[in-house]
């Protein structure tokens, strides 16, 4: 061995400069002990290529990204109060069904007008979404047998004596049947909206709920860490 | 539209900021090395998971005081190398060479098998990437640092001293130990192998 580890070693793996590998080259060239060597130390790295890391499941639950979806922390409380408003207007003109979609902890007493800055979820329990099903399937069911009542006018009414007549009315018919297809489009709308909301807030309070939880266990496990293992 | 990905370090500031998400991004790009590193310097693969997990907490949580001026992957190396150490001084032994849990080299063979590989190449493979294993179980621990972080992270031997704190020719040093009582151990391996399958052939 001539003394030249070192050397060798930057050879070997390639961290050496130029002028620096062609010395080496040079001397291996000429010395047959540090072929020899630099020989043995290449096999032994192939080798370490076969040692395989198991595979495995990753460990880390990942933290709920923070969505932009989580609207009510953007839009400033007065515009929410007159979302809300609208809703509720909204909800009058259709007959009493806005009013079924703000669960009840949630509507402001005394105003009327429901109160959406906080994330609805808070106070959102199973027997909430229960009776907020109760009252959507009144609401709807009185609309849609309104609907069905029409459709059956328009089937059994006998026929006109003027054909231009009988289409007359039957184009009229229509025009008002497809009215209250689209408001009751929109009232769905509107339901579908309300409840894209709610899972929202819920998502939020799990989001927030995950990252205390995250940062309460790795604050324990310092703690635990610094109190050293149990005697 | 192809986006540019973020680098570690863009990541490392959005997740500062508080975008959780990019924190979790973080931990997607560099779990499996990290993991790699754990379970080859602790021989298990719970005690890497736990490791693994201890790794990124701490560094979720440090991610305030991570200066710029580091990489992001040396500094989950070095969180990931002190929570190494500390386990095994802990538990007062020398990591374990052992073969994953409940699982047979067939079978292995089986899942890994490229199509140009024939069985027998495989078992050997696999064989041999116990022995490595074992003789690298048997390594002084700062010999096997510096070549699982050489050999497996392609850490240049700056980076290397600078993980272990330690100068240059210390670190060049390492490696060549390291790597001559591998090779001495591995060449003798081969060498009983050769004698066992000519005593064998003979016995036929």
């Amino acid at each position: 061995m001539c003394n030249e580890r070192d050397r060798l070693i930057a050879y070997l793996y390639d961290e050496c400069d130029a002028r620096e590998r062609d010395a080496v080259r040079e001397h291996l060239d000429g010395c047959d002990e540090c072929r020899t060597e630099v020989a043995g130390l290449r096999s032994v790295r192939e080798d370490l290529l076969a040692w395989d890391v198991p595979a495995h499941e990753s460990v880390w639950k990942p933290f709920m990204p923070a969505r932009p979806r989580a609207w009510w922390r953007e839009v400033p409380a007065w515009a929410l109060a007159a979302a809300a408003g609208v809703v509720l207007v909204a909800g009058a003109a259709g007959g009493a069904v806005a009013h079924a979609f703000i669960p009840e902890g949630t509507r402001a007493q005394g105003t009327g007008a429901p109160v959406l800055q906080q994330p609805v979820a808070v106070s959102l329990t199973a027997s909430d979404l229960d009776a907020l099903e109760r009252r959507l399937t009144t609401s709807f069911g009185d609309r849609l047998g309104a609907v069905d009542a029409r459709v059956q006018q328009v089937s059994t009414r006998s026929i006109p004596v003027s054909l231009t007549d009988g289409q007359a009315a039957l184009s009229q018919e229509v025009v008002e049947l497809r009215e209250a297809n689209k408001k009751l489009r929109d009232l769905v709308g509107m339901f579908l909206n309300n409840q894209r909301r709610m899972e929202d807030a819920i998502d939020f309070k799990n989001t927030e709920f995950q990252t205390k939880l995250n940062n309460m266990q790795s604050n324990m496990q310092l703690i635990v860490a610094q109190l050293g293992p149990a005697k | 539209m192809t986006r540019t990905p973020l680098t570690d370090e863009e990541l490392v500031a959005l997740a500062t900021a508080g975008d959780l998400d990019c924190f979790n991004q973080l931990v997607a790009r560099w779990e499996r090395p990290i993991y790699a590193l754990a379970y080859r310097t602790l021989g298990r693969e719970e005690d890497a998971r736990d490791v693994v997990q201890e790794a990124f907490l701490r560094a979720f949580r440090g991610l305030r005081n991570f200066r710029g001026d580091a990489k992001f992957s040396s500094w989950l190396y070095r969180i990931t190398l002190n929570l190494c150490r500390d386990w095994i001084r802990r538990e007062r032994r020398a990591p374990i060479a052992q073969m994953p849990e409940g699982v047979d080299p067939i079978e292995v063979a089986d899942e890994k098998m490229s199509p140009t590989e024939s069985v027998e190449d495989l078992v050997a493979r696999q064989e041999l990437s116990g022995a490595v294993a074992r003789a690298m179980a048997d390594l002084p621990e700062e010999q096997r640092t510096a070549i699982l972080l050489k050999e497996y992270h392609g850490l240049t031997f700056q980076e290397i001293a600078d993980q272990l704190d330690c100068p240059l020719s210390t670190v060049k040093t390492r490696l060549y130990q390291g790597l001559s009582v591998l090779r001495r151990r591995l060449e003798r391996r081969q060498a009983e192998e050769a004698s066992l399958r000519r005593a064998t052939w003979e016995k036929a």
